[in-house]
């Protein structure tokens, strides 16, 4: 298993593998009913959401899914090897496998926490018409806050998808404008450059420079009022990148060749952002706009694919011929049905959990919490019949192509039983997953563990990981240049030399701000409060609001940018800023 | 369990922001940081950053420099521990009120109080 985790937050996750995970905060009984899951997430809790949920939407998709098969693969040779022997070809099929995949999360790692931070801190939707980016517009159905809405009309006589974008403002101002988001962010600043601690800086920077860069090449300075269709297109060119799904899946070239193109592809999709145009994100939005269900690469709209370059198209055709055989699989190994499964159950989105006491008895199942009986329910195993013990009750929703609720209690490996809610129609195209197809699914949450035990076991024996430590050692430090080299790219040259640069990748930018608290907070909240709206008056009014002082901050910027010590902020469209960091 | 009858503070979870401030403000106290990975899986493992210190008036002093950082939010809430010399962990709350007219002594006994300090402690901090 491989888990994404929010900055600060260990608890809450996101597996790769399975797209699995738990979030921090909204409790099961408190925020969330017990039976069904319905209920909404405090607002408190939706910057978390948002990231997770970036991670979660980031591995619903061709690369996402390429990199589970791959993990599959190194599962299923890994335990071939082991109960049935070593063979050459089953050792260098599990030598490949294992190795893309350890490389491609390396490499990929960085910028699946830079996706989730710039949702968290940066993209806000501007125009009415459009849809927001998947994890906001799942925090917009889910939020319970009523928002102070920022407009002086009548409300009742607003257009919905204006309204929609009201709503929007007021839970992205809410989540962005506390005092919670700024230290959040002045955290960020102080993680370390270098991929190896989670990538969380480097790879916020390297697409904050790419972003700032674009916006300045040629008067395109309205790509930064875009950060929501931007966001959306970093990750259609990124985890949607079937150039990147060919580097992942193709034959041929083992090891060096297949892990070198795997790392080159990832770095010329970052670069090719940094020419960024307001066409591209509105093509991307297009895309979305014509796929069933908003998911544009499982279920691809034909037209799409006219002009696909030629990586993009073997990349195409490895993803169906994936999806094919996965539908239909034809070998005695568990582990192939168990990969149809996790695609067609990756789309489920845990909300929170809470443990719980389950016992077992007379043909019903107790579920109680500290002492207290919660509910009783008839609909469990019966395998399960006089067991009982410590459990966990999750609640999920379906996303991209679901409109109902769920949450299921869960002991183990074993499901002990699932609860959905809402209209019969809206459930009844999912319900042949309930509760057998679900049950094995929350048992490969579980097992996950247990297969990678194996995997690292085979590949400990066999000399696998000791081989190839040169091999993975020379990448690791290619990809810690794709992305230092990017992310520098934000500062002026004498600071992104050595010897402020080694200091940076250890300290963060927090040296750039001489550790000034009141510095990195107002720099924080300069990004966050440009995020909703750039206008220098609106801007200085939400540092009003923080005690803090707008003007003092851009004096200082300003001071030190002008001697080659800090990046730049820009201003653009006469009134509008725009901050390097 | 220390030797020589000292109370120490145990700080978690902090920033390398909180690291930098409080290395400084309590650099007459031989302040110790540890950084714990915690492990999360194969990749991504998460480092969580501590202070102990033995708490003392210089040490009391140090905090308050600290805490005042924060001035601008209005209020500090932390969950900290207390190691008595028997090595027993009582865990307290910090809650700080800190309006701009908070004076640094009112901190001082705030914090003190919060911590169940000696008030010998509290008043060698405040230079009685």
């Amino acid at each position: 298993m491989t888990r994404h985790c929010a900055l600060g937050d260990g608890r809450s996750w996101t597996d790769l593998v399975t797209n699995s995970g738990e979030l921090t905060g909204p409790e099961v009984g408190d925020d969330l009913d017990w039976r069904g899951g319905e209920g909404e997430l405090p607002v408190w809790t939706l910057s978390t959401f948002i990231h997770e949920g970036t991670h979660h939407w980031s591995f619903l998709s061709p690369v996402g899914l390429s990199l589970a098969k791959l993990k599959f693969d190194a599962w299923k040779y890994a335990c071939r090897i082991q109960d049935d022997g070593a063979t050459k070809k089953r050792l260098a099929g599990l030598t490949e496998a294992w190795l893309r995949y350890e490389v491609a999360v390396a490499v990929l790692r960085p910028l699946a926490e830079g996706l989730a931070l710039f949702a968290e801190f940066d993209a806000t939707r501007r125009r009415a018409q459009l849809t927001s980016a998947e994890p906001i517009a799942w925090a917009e159905q889910l939020s319970d806050h009523v928002f102070d809405l920022p407009y002086e009309g009548d409300i009742r006589k607003l257009p919905d998808h204006d309204f929609g974008l009201l709503l929007h403002k007021g839970l992205i101002r809410a989540m962005r404008l506390s005092d919670d988001a700024v230290q959040r962010r002045v955290n960020l600043f102080g993680q370390p450059l270098h991929t190896s601690a989670g990538g969380y800086l480097p790879g916020y920077l390297a697409l904050r420079a790419a972003w700032v860069a674009a916006g300045q090449a040629g008067e395109n300075e309205g790509l930064w009022r875009e950060s929501d269709l931007f966001l959306r297109h970093v990750r259609a060119t990124t985890y949607g990148d079937l150039g990147l799904v060919r580097a992942l899946l193709a034959g041929g070239d083992a090891a060096n060749g297949s892990l070198d193109r795997i790392l080159t592809r990832v770095a010329h999709q970052l670069d090719e952002l940094t020419w960024t145009r307001l066409g591209h994100l509105h093509n991307t939005m297009a895309a979305w706009s014509l796929s069933a269900a908003g998911n544009e690469f499982l279920d691809p709209p034909a037209d799409i694919y006219l002009h696909l370059e030629p990586e993009a198209k073997a990349g195409l055709k490895l993803l169906r011929k994936m999806l094919t055989a996965a539908a239909a699989p034809t070998g005695d190994n568990p582990l192939d049905r168990l990969m149809s499964l996790v695609i067609g159950c990756r789309r489920f989105l845990i909300l929170g959990g809470t443990d719980v006491d389950v016992a077992m008895t007379g043909g019903l199942c107790y579920v109680s919490r500290d002492g207290q009986l919660l509910y009783t329910t008839d609909q469990y195993p019966e395998f399960l019949e006089g067991k009982g013990g410590r459990a966990r009750i999750r609640a999920f929703i379906p996303v991209l192509g679901g409109d109902y609720r769920g949450s299921f209690v869960s002991a183990g490996v074993d499901l002990i039983h699932v609860d959905l809610s809402g209209r019969p129609e809206n459930i009844e195209k999912d319900l042949h997953l309930f509760p057998d197809e679900f049950a094995e699914l929350v048992s490969l949450w579980n097992m996950g563990s247990v297969y990678d035990a194996v995997l690292d076991d085979v590949v400990a024996t066999h000399g696998i990981a000791a081989q190839t430590t040169d091999l993975r050692d020379r990448l690791a430090h290619a990809t810690e240049e794709v992305y230092r080299s990017r992310a520098l790219r934000l500062l002026p040259p004498e600071l992104a030399a050595a010897p402020v640069a080694d200091r940076l990748a250890t300290e963060g930018l927090l040296p750039l701000a001489g550790y000034d608290r009141t510095i990195l907070e107002g720099l924080a909240l300069l990004g966050l409060a440009c995020s909703i709206d750039p206008r220098e008056r609106s801007v200085a009014a939400a540092f009003r609001s923080a005690g803090l002082d707008l003007s003092t901050l851009l004096a200082w910027i300003d001071a030190r940018s002008a001697e080659g010590a800090f990046p730049p902020v820009f201003r653009y469209g006469s009134t509008s800023l725009m901050p390097s960091l | 369990m220390t030797t020589d009858g000292t109370i120490r503070l145990r700080l978690r979870d902090l920033t390398t922001l909180d690291r930098w401030e409080l290395a400084q403000a309590l650099a007459d106290s031989d302040p110790e940081f540890e950084e714990r990975t915690v492990a999360t899986g194969a990749h991504g493992d998460l480092t969580t950053l501590m202070l102990t210190v033995a708490l003392s008036a210089v040490a009391l002093r140090g905090l308050v420099i600290w805490i005042s950082r924060n001035r601008r939010s209005g209020s500090f809430t932390r969950e900290v521990e207390i190691i008595e010399p028997d090595g027993t962990v009582r865990r307290e709350r910090v809650v700080v009120h800190l309006h701009s007219a908070t004076t640094d002594a009112e901190v001082t006994r705030a914090v003190g109080e919060a911590l169940r300090l000696d008030t010998s402690i509290i008043d060698e901090a405040l230079g009685r």
